[in-house]
């Protein structure tokens, strides 16, 4: 089954090691009831059936729709249809994006209808809209990205300042749930559909990556923008509404699920098909046998999509919040430290988005970074917030932003450090990173857990994990790309000296390199060169 | 043909810039990305000096598989540089190591470069099709109509049209190179059957050539006994009946087909001669980002097209991901020319160092095609 096989076991090495995780506390540190060890595993069967499906659709749907629209818009030659172009499908794919709406419901309601359902998801597609337009401006005008970025941590910086803290935590769930399963790999193939033009000229395929992180970018600050305007009622923050409802059967949650995640995967998906549809109809015309793929592509991220949901929400969710409560009962701080940590670790990646973007990276950087090296920085940055989650449930005074502040000053300064490449690659993968698998497993375990210590906030807590999720990524993998600097000015000192200077692919100043060395080449042959050529 | 090739470089003074005192030898090697990867390292550990790692697909043959577009498996392509007389040892020993003979298991194949002694095989040649991204698939379902080739798919892209620009940057249109290694005969058959299918009096479709390869191993006999090589085959240029048909027959229907070229093509310089043009091929190696250049160079000296690929590169057999990270990407630049040209674009290239890191390698080909008939641009 050629494609098949290959997801399978991508997905199997990547939702074990949680699966196991989670029967090892079981047997060591949290006794579940067998009803409960029996939903976790269906949950972690149809997780993986559904990834490896979700994937394959992914592979033969999801990229060559963004591919082909991405360049279709670049290949116009006209901005104007470019800019319309990145607005709209930015606004359309994040509209459809159901934890956005699900997330607007819940704001309505805290805030008091202060915020509309309908005002909120329409103000945030128009942001992640927006910033889709700017990253296709700045692919094509050759802008970088980390100018970019600056501004737009800048304005979301002072727009922090005259926000209630609330928002700071909409503002963080909203860039985690439109960036989500379907989005990312869609946006990315439009970043690599657009920087196509690009790709002959630079030295590394720093333009396909960032748009992602931008896109993240553009929901929190329309949910902060917006915020400035609004008021919110003192005793928002108390109003939690969830409530569990813990079933004895082995199948109820799933049944529970089903027609809702359908349908839901189905709002996901529709943008797709719409675009491709139109796309098809008008300018592609791609004959059948290429047609066909993407539309059992599509058929797969649906199927697949709604398969890993209820998977996750029968079986993970219930799991994760019981033992993140056991384990607070156990009243021995340094376990759950410990559990969040490798939770966090092995949640991460079996993230479906986050599976899609360390390939991506694989394949467009020629293996030079490798999966396995971005998912254990990734993973090990991600571990470290949800410990530092869990940290914050036990110190009572610890607020979110003594700890997002610092981090994001840090991540600012880094990235004048930080090659292009990987600085794209950072905030793609912060905007990943919080997605589904994290966004109820690992919220689900740290809200158990605040459940059990009487000063900590289930919403605000809960909340806070995302944020911390999402800026994980930016530190660790901007450490990636300082490694790969300083390991590439080691290489240069240990070769010869003018064929380490050519070889220098360093980001930041690979402009010049390449015009300076040039000269001193032809002045000094390098002894390697001598017959190189045949 | 090959005499043929080796008279003209005698008479001719110019061609010397193909003879160098330490030629390579490439050894190329597809398999799935991990296996390719530890035969690469491998090969580096016991002699080759550069490994250029390029990421490529494999097809699975199944109707509903191929419709449904289940028919791809990730497979990568390692180009290393060897030794010429160390070079089917080396291919042995990777047979050996990694059981290149069982189903699946990939297959690696050495070429010399266009002069060197030994000639290639009779035995074995290898097809190479490059056609616009998408084709890749068509091409391998074709060629298995005749015979049921392993094929492997490579990305690509072709070289940019100048006149127009888009946001100031030339538009390159995409390319896939199809690979097909196979017993002669069965070549002949498969390259005939891909170029009836494609042929087109559209411009631009691509182009279709037939390679010598000097060793191969590891080609999976589709027979019912499942048979395998377990031998790597390095043949000595036979004399006899056997390969002159073969030549004739080779001649004969690239003639046919150059004249038909001819016809449209009035600026072609082939016309001149009377004889059939004698084309090369020539991969030029250099650090991302520049292959821009060389193919610049190679229209400048009369090259028609160029083909683009991209991968790492790596020298060193103990590959850890600290090594990767600062390694450099390459573009590898395909110009299948008339001899004449070759040597004009690589005296050029070598004359005005254009591209950092440029590393070539000139080899044979036989029975070169452009898809379309048609008026070509």
């Amino acid at each position: 089954m050629g494609l098949f096989t290959e997801k399978v076991k991508e997905v199997l090495s990547s939702v074990l090691p949680i699966t196991l995780f989670v029967i090892i506390l079981h047997f060591i540190a949290t006794p579940l009831s067998g009803v409960m060890i029996g939903q976790f595993l269906i949950g972690a069967f149809l997780v993986i059936a559904g990834l490896a499906i979700f994937l394959v659709g992914v592979d033969l749907g999801a990229t060559p729709i963004g591919e082909h629209a991405g360049e279709r818009l670049v290949r116009t030659g006209k901005m104007s249809w470019l800019m319309a172009g990145g607005l709209g499908l930015g606004f359309l794919i994040s509209i459809a994006e159901p934890d956005l709406q699900i997330l607007a419901t819940e704001v309505a309601e805290l805030t008091g209808g202060a915020i509309g359902k309908f005002a909120m998801v329409i103000i945030v597609s128009v942001g992640v809209g927006l910033l889709v337009m700017t990253g296709f401006w700045r692919i094509v005008r050759s802008v970088k990205l980390r100018t970019v970025l600056w501004v737009a941590y800048f304005i979301i910086l002072i727009l922090a300042i005259f926000n209630d803290p609330i928002f700071h935590n909409f503002a963080f769930d909203a860039s985690g749930a439109t960036t989500g399963a379907i989005t990312t790999p869609f946006i990315l193939a439009l970043a690599a559909g657009v920087s196509k033009i690009t790709a002959v000229k630079s030295e590394d395929a720093r333009d396909q990556f960032g748009l992602v992180g931008l896109a993240s970018a553009g929901a929190i600050l329309a949910v902060l923008s917006q915020g400035t305007l609004v008021s919110v009622p003192a005793d928002a923050s108390l109003a939690t509404g969830e409530t569990v409802a813990v079933t004895h059967s082995l199948f109820a949650p799933y049944l529970a699920y089903a027609i809702p995640t359908f349908r839901d995967a189905l709002f996901c998906v529709a943008p797709l098909a719409i675009v491709f549809v139109i796309m098809q109809l008008k300018v592609l015309k791609l004959r059948r046998h290429d047609s066909a793929p993407i539309f059992f592509g599509l058929f797969c991220c649906w199927t697949g999509l709604a398969v890993f949901t209820i998977g996750v929400m029968g079986g993970f969710m219930e799991t994760g919040r019981i033992i993140g409560s056991m384990l607070i009962d156990r009243g021995q701080p340094w376990m759950t430290l410990l559990a969040g940590l490798f939770l966090g670790m092995l949640t991460v990646i079996a993230e479906p988005a986050v599976l899609v973007l360390t390939e991506s990276i694989e394949k467009v950087t020629d293996g030079i970074i490798p999966r396995k090296v971005v998912l254990t920085f990734l993973a090990v940055g991600v571990g470290v917030s949800v410990a530092l989650a869990v940290v914050r449930i036990y110190v009572e005074h610890l607020l979110l932003w003594h700890i997002l502040l610092p981090g994001y000053i840090l991540i600012m300064i880094m990235s004048f450090f930080t090659p292009e490449l990987y600085l794209g690659i950072a905030f793609d993968a912060g905007g990943v990173a919080s997605g589904p698998m994290t966004a109820t497993f690992v919220l689900a375990f740290t809200q158990g857990a605040a459940r059990g210590v009487p000063y900590a906030n289930m919403l605000i807590d809960g909340f806070g994990v995302i944020a911390l999720v999402a800026m994980a990524p930016l530190v660790t993998l901007q450490i990636l790309g300082i490694i790969s600097v300083i390991q590439k000015k080691k290489q240069e000192r240990l070769s010869e000296p003018s064929h380490a200077a050519v070889t220098s692919g360093d980001s930041v100043l690979a402009d010049q390199t390449t015009e300076s060395t040039m000269p001193s080449r032809e002045l000094t042959p390098p002894l390697k060169q001598e017959g190189d050529d045949v | 043909m090959m005499t043929n090739n080796t008279t003209c470089h005698e008479t001719n003074v110019e061609t010397s810039i193909f003879h160098t005192t330490d030629e390579k030898a490439i050894l190329s090697i597809i398999s799935t990305p991990k296996r390719t990867e530890a035969m690469a390292l491998f090969a580096l550990e016991h002699g080759a000096d550069s490994a250029l790692f390029i990421n490529a697909s494999g097809t699975i043959s199944g109707n509903l598989l191929n419709l449904l577009g289940l028919s791809s498996v990730k497979r990568s392509l390692a180009v290393l540089r060897v030794d010429i007389e160390e070079s089917v040892e080396l291919l042995r020993k990777i047979e050996d190591q990694f059981t290149l003979s069982r189903s699946m298991g990939g297959i690696a194949w050495i070429q010399n470069p266009a002069t060197a002694a030994p000639p290639p095989s009779t035995e074995y040649s290898m097809v190479v099709a490059i056609v616009n991204a998408g084709e890749g698939r068509l091409v391998v379902e074709q060629a298995r109509r005749s015979h049921p080739v392993g094929a492997s798919i490579l990305e690509a892209v072709g070289s940019a049209d100048h006149t127009r620009k888009t946001f100031n940057f030339e538009i390159v249109p995409e390319k896939e190179i199809v690979i097909i290694i196979s017993k002669t005969e069965e070549c002949r058959a498969v390259r005939d059957t891909i170029y009836q299918a494609l042929r087109t009096e559209k411009p631009g479709r691509g182009v279709l050539y037939t390679t010598g390869i000097n060793a191969v191993s590891g080609i999976y006999q589709h027979n019912d006994d499942y048979s395998t090589f377990a031998e790597p085959h390095h043949l000595k240029s036979k004399t006899g009946v056997c390969e002159k048909d073969l030549i004739v027959d080779e001649k004969a229907t690239s003639q046919k087909d150059l004249l038909n070229e001819q016809d449209v093509k009035s600026t072609s310089a082939s016309s001149e001669s009377p004889k059939t043009p004698q084309y090369v091929g020539l991969i030029a190696v250099t650090d991302r980002g520049h292959a821009a250049d060389i193919v610049a160079c190679a229209e400048a000296a009369g090259g028609r097209g160029a083909t683009i690929m991209h991968g790492r590169e790596t020298s060193s057999p103990f590959d850890s991901w600290l090594d990767k990270l600062a390694q450099s990407t390459r573009d590898s630049v395909i110009i299948i020319s008339e001899e004449k040209t070759a040597q004009a674009i690589l005296s050029e290239l070598k004359a005005n160092k254009l591209a950092p890191y440029l590393r070539t390698f000139v080899f044979d080909v036989r029975d070169f095609r452009l898809f379309s008939y048609g008026v070509s641009k």
